[in-house]
């Protein structure tokens, strides 16, 4: 005759256990990496388009240059040697470059400069690839 | 120039220096050091830094740092008694009702608002309430789940 077979025992498996990290993400005192902060902490920034396809025209940084505690901004221009891979330099891109102007600085700034050329929107992915 | 703002965050007088321009999110975040509200889109989209601002619910990123000046400011960190939950946190760790758990905070202070309000709140009335509150993980059927638990324990008790 067949044994029956035992049904196994597991610790884990098929029980409800409340998650670890639960109690400290419903008392908001879990920790992600936005919520951190270290003494003399550079904070980050960065412009993204506004418009759904558009050309860069031309970007100028002297504003935010000019704010007070800016340490570096990083644009387009400084990954010359980047391939594009969707649309060509100068458009709105998918790629690494398509981080427009990056704005490091002690304090949140957020500003204007970047003129654009507004293009229709492109619906399909092929014909984004051209 | 920096304005000097003095308020009650979760019973406590508070006073921080803030610019003009910065939103109350920052403020809480930056100048006070609670995290607990989060930054999801900045514009009122997703409801992940829902604060109660003078016994309303809002956005705190669509207010200014300023505006709370005078005001009582409630954030999730004041939810818990002490090490003891409130009933909705308890229920959401019942019910699974979080993931990643950057929702979380907003989707507590808002269903929180919501209870104070209608203690007795019908499914669809839970869903249109929650509706501002962006969740990626759980598909809501949790949430809801927790929060007419919640409902009904604390209407039972």
């Amino acid at each position: 005759m067949q044994e029956r077979v035992k049904s196994p025992k597991f610790d884990v498996v098929g029980t409800r256990p409340v998650r670890p990290d639960g109690a400290d993400k419903v008392t908001g005192r879990a920790k992600y990496g936005a919520d951190h902060a270290v003494a003399g902490q550079l904070v980050g920034k960065v412009l993204r388009s506004p418009h759904a396809h558009a050309r860069i025209k031309s970007i100028d940084t002297s504003a935010a240059a000019a704010l007070s505690g800016v340490k570096a901004i990083v644009t387009r221009d400084d990954f010359a040697e980047q391939s594009s891979e969707f649309v060509p330099a100068g458009e709105m891109l998918v790629n690494y470059r398509d981080v427009l102007r990056n704005v490091m600085a002690r304090r949140k700034h957020c500003s204007r400069g970047i003129r654009w050329l507004r293009l229709p929107p492109r619906r399909r992915q092929s014909l984004a690839r051209r | 120039m920096k304005h000097h703002v003095t308020t009650t965050v979760n019973g406590d007088e508070v006073e921080y220096l803030c610019d003009t321009e910065q939103t109350l999110l920052d403020c809480l975040r930056d100048e006070l050091g609670l995290t607990g509200a989060k930054e999801g889109c900045g514009s009122g989209d997703c409801g992940a830094c829902s604060v109660m601002l003078d016994g309303r619910l809002v956005c705190s990123c669509l207010v200014l740092g300023v505006e709370a000046n005078g005001k009582k400011v409630d954030t999730i960190e004041g939810m818990a008694k002490g090490e003891k939950l409130h009933p909705l946190q308890r229920k959401f760790l019942e019910h699974a009702a979080l993931q990643c758990g950057i929702c979380t905070p907003g989707v507590l202070v808002a269903a929180k608002a919501l209870l104070e309000k209608n203690p007795n709140p019908t499914e669809t009335e839970v869903r249109y309430w929650l509706a501002g509150n962006l969740c990626r993980c759980t598909g809501y059927d949790k949430i809801i789940r927790a929060v007419m638990d919640t409902a009904a324990e604390m209407r039972g008790a």
